[in-house]
C-alpha cells in the first residue's frame, strides 16, 4: 500500500505539493488526474525517491521511500521523459537494469521481445518516441515490479501498442498483485483501467474515490419540464445546466435516486439519468475548484 | 520505518560501476594513451631510438631518469589538472541533466552509493592506468639496463597523488554545478582563486599604498594554489659530478616533493569526503541551475562581484589613468579607483545574478544586494585611502628586525643582506623619511634621474615585510642635507652596505682568488686594448685594497650623482677570477667564476695598489671620457667629416689619396633613454670597425 500524508514540496518558493494525502491500496490501479501544474509528476518523483519532501510522509508498505534502496528495488517507474544513456541500446540498458534490480527476469525479458518489435541492439536514440516508450515498458516490466508508477505512460504509443501495454500491466496486476499508480490526462483510458481515482489540484488532492463511488456521487440528468417552465428552477443545485430544444441537461452532485426525487416536485415530463464519464467528473469537480472551461470571445 | 538491511545495501553498485567503465571508455582510453606516450613510449624512443647510437650510456641513463622525473612533476601535473576535471565531468554529468538525475536517483542505490560508485569508477581507471604504465615503463628500463625502478614508483605515487587531488577537487566542484560547463569554470577559477585574489589584493594595495611591495606571495597562498605549488616539486633531485655525470640523488628534494604530493593527496580525499556531504544535501531539482547548492548562491553572487571589482575595476582604472595621465599615470585617485571598482563590481554582481536567475530581469529583485556590495567597496576604498590600518606609514622598529635585504637602484645597482643593527637603524631612518616625504615619479621631466629602494625585512617573529619605493630626482637634490636622497647617497657608500653588496655579488662565493685582469685602452677612440694580468697574490692584494676603500667609504661615493659618476668612474673594469666554494650537495662541472668591479677615482687604495702592480692609472679611462670618445660616435663623426670634406674615407695611415670612394654608413649615438644623434657617412660601419 502506498500512503502519502500531508506531503509538502516547494521549489524556490513555489509550492508544488501542498499537503497531499492519498492512499493507494495494494493491487489497485490508481489514476492520478489533475490539471497541468497540479503536482502529479512531482508527487510521482517524490514517491520514486528523486525529490525529498519538506514535510509529511511517503511510505510504501509502511517504509519511507527516501534513501531506501531495498524498497526502491521493488518499485519501478516510467516517467513521461524516460531517460536512457545516449549511446545505449535496449540491450545495454537491460544489462544495467538486470544488475540494479534483483527481481529482473531474463525469462520475461525474452518473452516480451515478441510483444515489442524493437531491435535490442539498436541505439535507443535512433528509435522513434513511441518505440522508446516501448523499450521503457519492456525493461520496466522485465523488472517484475511490485509497485509501478507511470507518468503519461501511453503517450506516443499507437492504439494497438496502447492496448498491448495496458494488457501487460493489467495482467501483472491480476497475476502478481502489482500496485499501479498512473498519472495521465487520457481520462477515457484511465476510466477503462483504474479502480480508484484521485484528483489533484494546486498540490492538493481534491478527492479520491473508486470510480464507482465517483460516478455514484455525481449524476447527469436529461430533463423535460412541463409546458410553461422554460428554465431550470433556481432551487436545484446544478453544477452545470445546458438546454437543447426542450431537453435540459443537468449535472448534480448527488446520486441518481435523490436527484430524481428532487425533480419530481416539478412534475417533469421526462427524467433520464445518464452515467458520467471520468472526463465529465474531472471537468465538473474542478469547475467547483475554479478550474473550468472559460467562454472567451476572440 | 526502513528495512533493517537497507542501511547497508546500496553503498556500491557493481552494475553502475560496469556501466561507467563501458560508457566512458573513450575517455579512459585517451587517458591511457596520454600516459602510454609520455612514459613507456618516450622511454623506448629515448633508450632505443636514434640517441642510442651516438649518446654515451651514462647520458642515456641520465636522460631516462630526468624524463621520468619530469613526468612525476610537470607531466603528472598537466595530465592530472586536465583529466581530473574531465573524469569528474563525465562521471557526474548526470547531475546536470534533469532526466538523468531523475533516472539515477530513482534507482535502488543510496546517494552515498551513487557517489562512491561513480568516484570509484574514475579512481579505478586512473589507478589501473598508472599501474599498467609503470609496469610497461619498468619493462622498457629493464631491457635497457636501467635499474632505478624506485623512480617509477615515485612517478606512480606522484601521478596518483596529484590525480587524487585534482579529481577530488573537480568532483567537489561538480557538486555545486547544475550545468555541465559550470564544472570546468568553477574548477578552473577555484584552482587559482587564492593566488588570484592575493595578487589582485596586492595590486590594489600597490595602487593605494605608497611603497607597497607585492612580490611576496605567502607560503599559505602557494599551498592553497596546488597547481602552482606542484609545478615546483621534483625540480632538481639529481646530483652530478664535475663532469656532469649523474652521481647520486638528492633524497631531501625527493622526500619533500613526495611529502607535498602526499599532503595534496590527503587534501584530495578530504575534498572528496566534503563533496559527498554536499551531494547528500544537493536537491535533485537544482539540475540546470548555475549553482546547485542554496547556500553557495550568495557566495557566488558576491564573489563574482568582488572579483570583478578587484580585477576588471583595477584594469579599467589603470587604462583610464594611463590614458589621461600618460604611462604610469602618477598617484592613484581613490575616487576614480572606487568608481571603476564599483562599476565593474556591479557588472559582475548582476551578471552572476542573471546566471543564477536565468533571466536578464534581475535589477528589481536584487538591487539591494548590489547596493550593499557598492557600499562595501566604497568603505574598503575609503579605508584604504586613509590608511586605516596604518599600512603605508608602518615602519618596523630596529629591535624587531632580524635582518634586512636591500636593493638600491641608482646609476648602478647594489643589493645585499645586513644584520648590523646600526646600519639597519639607518635604513629605518631612510624608510621613515620616505613615508613622510613620499617622493614621487615625475616621468614628464626630461632631466630627472631615477632611483629606487627595496627593503625586505625579516622580523624576529618570523614574519616578512617588504616595501618598494621608486622616484625621480634632480642631481642637485643629492646634496641637500637631511633629504631622502642624501640619506640614500650616504647609505650607498656605507662600508657595511657596500660590503654586503660585494658579499652578495661575489665574496660569499669565493673559495680562493686565482687571478685578476684589467684592460687599458691604448688610444681613443679606436681603443685597441692592452690587458694586464695579475696572479693570485696580486689579485688578493687588489681585493684587500678594495676592502680598505670600502671601509673608507670611497666605493659608491657618486652612486646617485649621475654627472659625478660618469666623470669619476672608470670604464676599465677590474676582473677578479676565483674558485667557487665547493658545495658537496651540488658539485659543479666548472667551479671557476669571475667578477667585474667598477671603481672610480675615489677608490684611492685600489688605485695605489694597481699602480704598485704596474698599472699606469693615468691611462685609465672614465666613463665620461669614453662617452665623449665613444667608438661608434667618433667613428661616425669622423667618417661624416671626411666624407663631407673629401668624399673618401682615410686609409689606415690617415691618407685619403688612394682611398676608394666610400660606401654608406650610419652612426647612431646614444640610447633609447637619452638624446640620439644620427650621422650618415659613406663607408660601411663594418669597414670602419675593422680599420
Amino acid at each position: 500500500m502506498i500512503e502519502v500524508r500531508d506531503a509538502v514540496k516547494r521549489f524556490d518558493g513555489f509550492t508544488a505539493l501542498n499537503g497531499v494525502t492519498l492512499t493507494v491500496p495494494r493491487g489497485a490501479v490508481y489514476g492520478l488526474v489533475g490539471p497541468n501544474g497540479a503536482g502529479k509528476s512531482t508527487l510521482l518523483r517524490c514517491l520514486n525517491g528523486v525529490y525529498k519532501t519538506e514535510s509529511g510522509t511517503m511510505t510504501i508498505e509502511g517504509e519511507s521511500v527516501w534513501e531506501n534502496p531495498a524498497l526502491k528495488a521493488r518499485v519501478n517507474s516510467i516517467p513521461d521523459d524516460w531517460y536512457y544513456f545516449l549511446q545505449s541500446s535496449t540491450q545495454d540498458m537491460m544489462r544495467l537494469y538486470r544488475g540494479i534490480y534483483p527481481s529482473f527476469s531474463m525469462e520475461r525479458y525474452k518473452k516480451l521481445e515478441a510483444a515489442f518489435p524493437i531491435d535490442p541492439k539498436k541505439p535507443i536514440r535512433h528509435l522513434s518516441k513511441g518505440m522508446q516508450k516501448q523499450a521503457a515498458f519492456w525493461l520496466t516490466m522485465s523488472c517484475m515490479p511490485e509497485y509501478l508508477m507511470l507518468d503519461e505512460p501511453v503517450d506516443g504509443l499507437d492504439p494497438v501498442m496502447r492496448r498491448q501495454v495496458w494488457s501487460l500491466v493489467l495482467d501483472d496486476v491480476a497475476e502478481r498483485g502489482t500496485t499501479v499508480l498512473v498519472s495521465s490526462h487520457n481520462l477515457r483510458e484511465l476510466e477503462d483501467v483504474c479502480d480508484q481515482v484521485g484528483i489533484l489540484d494546486h498540490g492538493k488532492v481534491l478527492l479520491e474515490r473508486s470510480l464507482a463511488q465517483l460516478q455514484d456521487n455525481m449524476v447527469k440528468l436529461q430533463v423535460v419540464f412541463p409546458d410553461g417552465m422554460t428554465e431550470v428552477p433556481p432551487e436545484i443545485p446544478a453544477l452545470h445546466a445546458s438546454k437543447l430544444g426542450r431537453i435540459h441537461t443537468l449535472i448534480l452532485r448527488m446520486n441518481a435516486q435523490r436527484a430524481t426525487e428532487l425533480l419530481a416536485q416539478y412534475s417533469p415530463l421526462l427524467v433520464d439519468a445518464v452515467p458520467l464519464t471520468l472526463e465529465e467528473i474531472f471537468i465538473y469537480e474542478l469547475g467547483g475548484a475554479d478550474y473550468a472551461v472559460k467562454d472567451i470571445v476572440l | 520505518m526502513q528495512s533493517k538491511t537497507s542501511s547497508f545495501k546500496g553503498l556500491f553498485s557493481p552494475a553502475l560501476f560496469r556501466n561507467d567503465l563501458s560508457r566512458f571508455w573513450p575517455l579512459w582510453a585517451l587517458y591511457f594513451a596520454a600516459w602510454l606516450l609520455a612514459m613507456p613510449a618516450v622511454q623506448l624512443f629515448e633508450l632505443f631510438g636514434r640517441n642510442h647510437q651516438w649518446m654515451d650510456p651514462s647520458d642515456l641513463h641520465s636522460n631516462a631518469l630526468c624524463g621520468v622525473t619530469e613526468m612525476a612533476s610537470s607531466g603528472a601535473l598537466i595530465v592530472s589538472v586536465a583529466f581530473g576535471c574531465l573524469f569528474a565531468m563525465a562521471l557526474f554529468s548526470y547531475l546536470t541533466n534533469a532526466r538523468a538525475v531523475g533516472f539515477t536517483h530513482a534507482l535502488p542505490v543510496r546517494r552515498e552509493g551513487l557517489f562512491l560508485t561513480h568516484y570509484i569508477s574514475g579512481a579505478a581507471v586512473f589507478l589501473t592506468v598508472h599501474a599498467v604504465t609503470a609496469l610497461l615503463t619498468m619493462a622498457v628500463w629493464a631491457t635497457a639496463g636501467v635499474r632505478e625502478f624506485w623512480l617509477i614508483g615515485i612517478w606512480f605515487l606522484s601521478a596518483t597523488g596529484q590525480m587524487l587531488l585534482f579529481y577530488g577537487f573537480a568532483v567537489f566542484c561538480a557538486m555545486f554545478a547544475g550545468q555541465l560547463l559550470a564544472i570546468p569554470v568553477f574548477y578552473g577559477v577555484l584552482n587559482v582563486l587564492v593566488y588570484g585574489l592575493t595578487y589582485l589584493f596586492q595590486s590594489l594595495c600597490q595602487l593605494l599604498f605608497y611603497g607597497w611591495s607585492n612580490s611576496d606571495i605567502p607560503m599559505l597562498v602557494v599551498w592553497l594554489t596546488p597547481a602552482y605549488k606542484l609545478s615546483k616539486i621534483f625540480q632538481n633531485p639529481w646530483i652530478y659530478d664535475k663532469l656532469g655525470n649523474w652521481s647520486g640523488t638528492d633524497w631531501g628534494e625527493l622526500y619533500s616533493s613526495l611529502g607535498a604530493v602526499g599532503v595534496y593527496a590527503l587534501a584530495g580525499v578530504a575534498l572528496t569526503a566534503a563533496a559527498l556531504l554536499v551531494y547528500n544535501r544537493r536537491r535533485s531539482e537544482a539540475t540546470g541551475d548555475t549553482v546547485a547548492i542554496g547556500w553557495a548562491r550568495p557566495v557566488f553572487r558576491y564573489g563574482v562581484g568582488v572579483c570583478a571589482a578587484l580585477s576588471f575595476g583595477q584594469l579599467l582604472f589603470t587604462i583610464l589613468r594611463d590614458a589621461v595621465g600618460g604611462y604610469g599615470g602618477g598617484a592613484a585617485s581613490v575616487p576614480g579607483l572606487a568608481a571603476c571598482m564599483i562599476a565593474l563590481g556591479l557588472v559582475g554582481y548582476f551578471a552572476a545574478e542573471m546566471l543564477l536567475q536565468k533571466s536578464f530581469r534581475v535589477l528589481k529583485q536584487s538591487w539591494k544586494g548590489g547596493a550593499a556590495l557598492a557600499a562595501v567597496l566604497v568603505l574598503v576604498c575609503a579605508g584604504f585611502s586613509v590608511d586605516l590600518l596604518g599600512i603605508e606609514k608602518y615602519v618596523p622598529k630596529a629591535d624587531d628586525i632580524q635582518s634586512l635585504d636591500f636593493d638600491i637602484y641608482g646609476v648602478n645597482y647594489i643589493n645585499g643582506n645586513i644584520t648590523d643593527p646600526e646600519t639597519i637603524g639607518r635604513f629605518i631612518s631612510l624608510h621613515q623619511a620616505l613615508v613622510e616625504e613620499k617622493p614621487e615619479n615625475d616621468w614628464n621631466s626630461d632631466s630627472s634621474d631615477y632611483t629606487g629602494l627595496r627593503l625586505d625585512y625579516t622580523l624576529k617573529n618570523g614574519k616578512k615585510l617588504s616595501r618598494d619605493y621608486g622616484f625621480t630626482y634632480e642631481s642637485g637634490e643629492v646634496r641637500e642635507d637631511g633629504s631622502v636622497l642624501s640619506q640614500m647617497a650616504v647609505l650607498m657608500s656605507d662600508p657595511v652596505v657596500r660590503r654586503a653588496d660585494l658579499s652578495a655579488q661575489f665574496l660569499n662565493d669565493v673559495d680562493r682568488l686565482t687571478a685578476a685582469e684589467i684592460t687599458l685602452y691604448q688610444s681613443l677612440p679606436y681603443g685597441k686594448g692592452e690587458t694586464l694580468n695579475f696572479d693570485a697574490d696580486t689579485a688578493q692584494t687588489l681585493l684587500d685594497a678594495l676592502e680598505k676603500d670600502i671601509d673608507a667609504g670611497h666605493l659608491g661615493a657618486d652612486a646617485l650623482d649621475q654627472d659625478a659618476w660618469y666623470a669619476n668612474t672608470f670604464d676599465n673594469s677590474l676582473t677578479f677570477y676565483y674558485r667557487v666554494k665547493p658545495d658537496p650537495a651540488r658539485p659543479r662541472r666548472d667551479d671557476s667564476a669571475s667578477f667585474d668591479l667598477q671603481f672610480s677615482k675615489h677608490d684611492t687604495f685600489l688605485l695605489a695598489a694597481l699602480e704598485h702592480a704596474g698599472v699606469d692609472t693615468g691611462s685609465l679611462t672614465t666613463n665620461q671620457q669614453m662617452n665623449d670618445s665613444d667608438g661608434s660616435t667618433v667613428m661616425a663623426k669622423e667618417a661624416y667629416a671626411y666624407t663631407q670634406q673629401e668624399g673618401r674615407i682615410p686609409d689606415e695611415d690617415g691618407s685619403v689619396e688612394n682611398a676608394a670612394p666610400a660606401d654608406a654608413s650610419v652612426g647612431i649615438i646614444g640610447g633609447a633613454d637619452g638624446p640620439t644623434e644620427i650621422l650618415v657617412a659613406s663607408q660601411s660601419a663594418t669597414d670602419m670597425q675593422e680599420s
